[in-house]
């Protein structure tokens, strides 16, 4: 019986070691992660980095990339790690530091899987932040959060909108891109965003007035933005000291073609503030090349030299092959002649139509454009009216030619 | 009062007396399966030899040992060169309880405990490869590194010959603490073995002779 039980013993033990094989993969704890939050709520903050450089290697991490939180490595062979964040700011980039110390200790885990580093007893020795915690000491191999990164609110930005008016009741208008060569505020010689193209810009306000105008530069023209508000200086968080909020904005601009506000306060993030809209184009027509008149023509491609009006010297579509272009009409006057610059030669078309003075969104004086007709035409075809009135947004063909 | 013959018997089987705390003899012994290990395994070099003391039905054991390892890792295909290797001196002290202390041939089936103790030293070369970082080559030491734990053993000895005897002891070892270890986190402590788990399993076959203390 004795010798039963220990036999039993034995072959239990010895098949007992054989589920002890270690696992080669991810060995090493030395990911840290770091979250970002706001202070007023917790929440999660998402942050615009250029990337994040640590001492000891050339490597950048999340370049260009917005992030709420990132994961990175620490040297196994040392250890300290000064972790630099190089984050996009409205002024250019600018940099904060995160200084942490730990212990690595090697251990040897296999013949198979050589060694492996066990870091533990994280440290936080230096930032350059407005507050950090650290809410866990021991590195993982998988994502964790070891830091928590809080930043002061941002009470000093407000965003702005371009939006573009269509011919119907929608106020808001939809997004428009702009390119601007650049925006100064009159309190700063800072150039913001340098040859950007964007539909929202976050501008700073001027903590030392209670009105500020800003420059746009673009490449057609320039503009003003005047924007007051009022200010409340406080302290909300000890942290953070005194700070200034802001309230109250009006907005007004000689420049644009509508200005209007859509919510007066800041909010962090910046939200929508003020909207910089454009009135709508209302004397657009759309012109389709078509192989044969009717539901079966088919859209055809040309080849312009470009294409000119009797009434300005731009020239459109110059050396592009298109089937369908938009034309801007003479709002002032009654008949608009285009003159079609084809391999082939110049090929006039002269269209007539009725003007109708209209306001648009209670700002935007236009003319609306009806009863659209070829008065003459060079083509071989007679061109075909399809719609006798201009629209905008243009989804509305008004003419279709073929280009014989 | 009139007692029985048999009754008597019974009882004066079951009484303890004084003498039987009085040890009756000390088996020592040594533990074959290192032995044998240290001549065919390249990688090991150990030896280990114990001692144990009756008193009653109990035992009073003293085990002490040596051993030392080479390993790496050349043969491994995704890990970098590794040279590892470690030395120490242990020993541990404990007792056992003899479950069938009325054996007519006096074998042995215990349950017990030990407190370990061993103090070690650790090395290990090795070229860390890093996609961050890169290459380099590195190279830990530990002296004088030493480890604490606990063992509840099992086992059996079998009377073999006159005063051979033989016996095996299994042991449930937890509760490791290690000391002085530096830059390093051990990967085998002597006497206790591999340090990767919280527990871990051990085993000793023993070849023993008994000398007798009293008749």
């Amino acid at each position: 019986m004795i010798r039963k039980v220990a036999l039993y013993f034995v072959f239990a033990l010895l098949a007992l070691s054989c589920l002890d094989e270690p696992d080669c993969y991810n060995l090493n704890n030395n990911v840290i992660g770091i979250a970002f939050r706001k202070m007023a709520d917790s929440r999660a903050d998402t942050v615009a980095l250029v990337g994040i450089t640590l001492n000891g290697t050339d490597s950048l991490f999340y370049p260009m990339r917005l992030a709420t939180g990132v994961e990175l490595p620490l040297d196994v062979l040392s250890g300290e790690s000064e972790i630099t964040f190089h984050f996009a700011g409205i002024y250019g980039p600018f940099t904060r530091t995160l200084r942490t110390a730990y212990t690595s200790k090697a251990q040897f885990v296999s013949e198979d899987c050589g060694e492996r580093f066990i870091i533990s007893d994280l440290r936080l020795e230096d930032h350059g932040f407005d507050s950090i915690r650290l809410v866990n000491d021991a590195p993982g191999r998988n994502p964790t959060t070891n830091y928590i990164i809080y930043r002061c609110p941002i009470t000093d930005r407000m965003k702005i909108s371009f939006r573009q008016l269509a011919m119907n009741e929608d106020s808001l208008g939809v997004p428009m891109d702009v390119f601007v060569d650049g925006i100064s505020p009159d309190f700063s010689p800072a150039v913001l965003y340098p040859d950007d193209t964007a539909s929202t810009f976050i501008l700073p306000l001027n903590p030392e007035s209670e009105s500020v105008t800003y420059h746009f530069d673009f490449t057609a023209g320039a503009a003003d933005l005047a924007i007051g508000y009022r200010r409340v200086t406080s302290t909300r968080f000890g942290v953070c000291g005194n700070q200034t909020f802001y309230a109250d904005l009006v907005a007004s601009s000689d420049n644009f073609d509508k200005v209007l506000v859509v919510r007066d306060s800041i909010r962090d993030p910046a939200v929508t503030n003020v909207l910089l809209q454009r009135c709508p184009d209302t004397h657009l027509v759309k012109i389709d090349f078509v192989d044969q008149h009717g539901d079966d023509g088919q859209a055809i491609p040309i080849t312009l030299n470009g294409i000119t009006t009797d009434y300005a010297p731009d020239v459109f579509y110059a050396g592009e092959t298109v089937s369908s272009v938009i034309l801007p009409l003479n709002d002032q006057a009654d008949m608009t002649r285009f003159t079609f610059d084809l391999e082939a030669g110049p090929i006039d078309v002269e269209v007539a139509y009725t003007r109708t003075p209209v306001v648009f969104h209670n700002t935007c004086a236009s003319m609306a454009i009806s009863d659209l007709s070829i008065v003459s035409s060079e083509f071989l075809s007679e061109p075909e009216v399809l719609s006798t009135e201009t629209t905008f947004p243009v989804n509305t063909t008004n003419f279709a030619i073929i280009p014989d | 009062m009139c007692i029985p013959a048999s009754s008597q018997e019974e009882k004066q089987r079951d009484s303890v007396t004084l003498r039987d705390f009085i040890p009756s003899g000390i088996r020592v012994g040594a533990d074959v399966y290192a032995l044998i290990r240290s001549q065919y395994d390249d990688r090991f070099n150990g030896w280990e030899l114990n001692a144990e003391m009756d008193v009653h039905r109990y035992f009073v054991a003293f085990e002490m040992g040596n051993w030392q390892l080479d390993l790496n890792t050349v043969d491994a295909d995704d890990t970098g060169p590794a040279v590892y290797a470690n030395k120490g001196t242990y020993f541990r002290i404990g007792a056992d309880m003899n479950f069938i202390p009325r054996d007519t041939h006096g074998n042995v089936l215990f349950l017990g405990a030990r407190y370990g103790r061993s103090i070690f030293s650790e090395t290990l070369t090795t070229t860390v490869m890093d996609p961050v970082w890169g290459q380099r080559d590195v190279q830990f030491h530990t002296d004088d590194a030493n480890a604490r734990w606990i063992e509840l053993t099992g086992g059996l000895r079998v009377r073999l010959w006159k005063v051979l005897w033989l016996g095996y002891t299994a042991r449930f070892k937890f509760g490791l603490s290690t000391h002085g270890t530096g830059n390093m986190e051990p990967h085998d402590v002597p006497g206790y073995g591999s340090n990767e788990e919280r527990t871990t399993w051990g085993f000793n076959y023993l070849v023993l002779v008994r000398f007798p203390l009293r008749k």
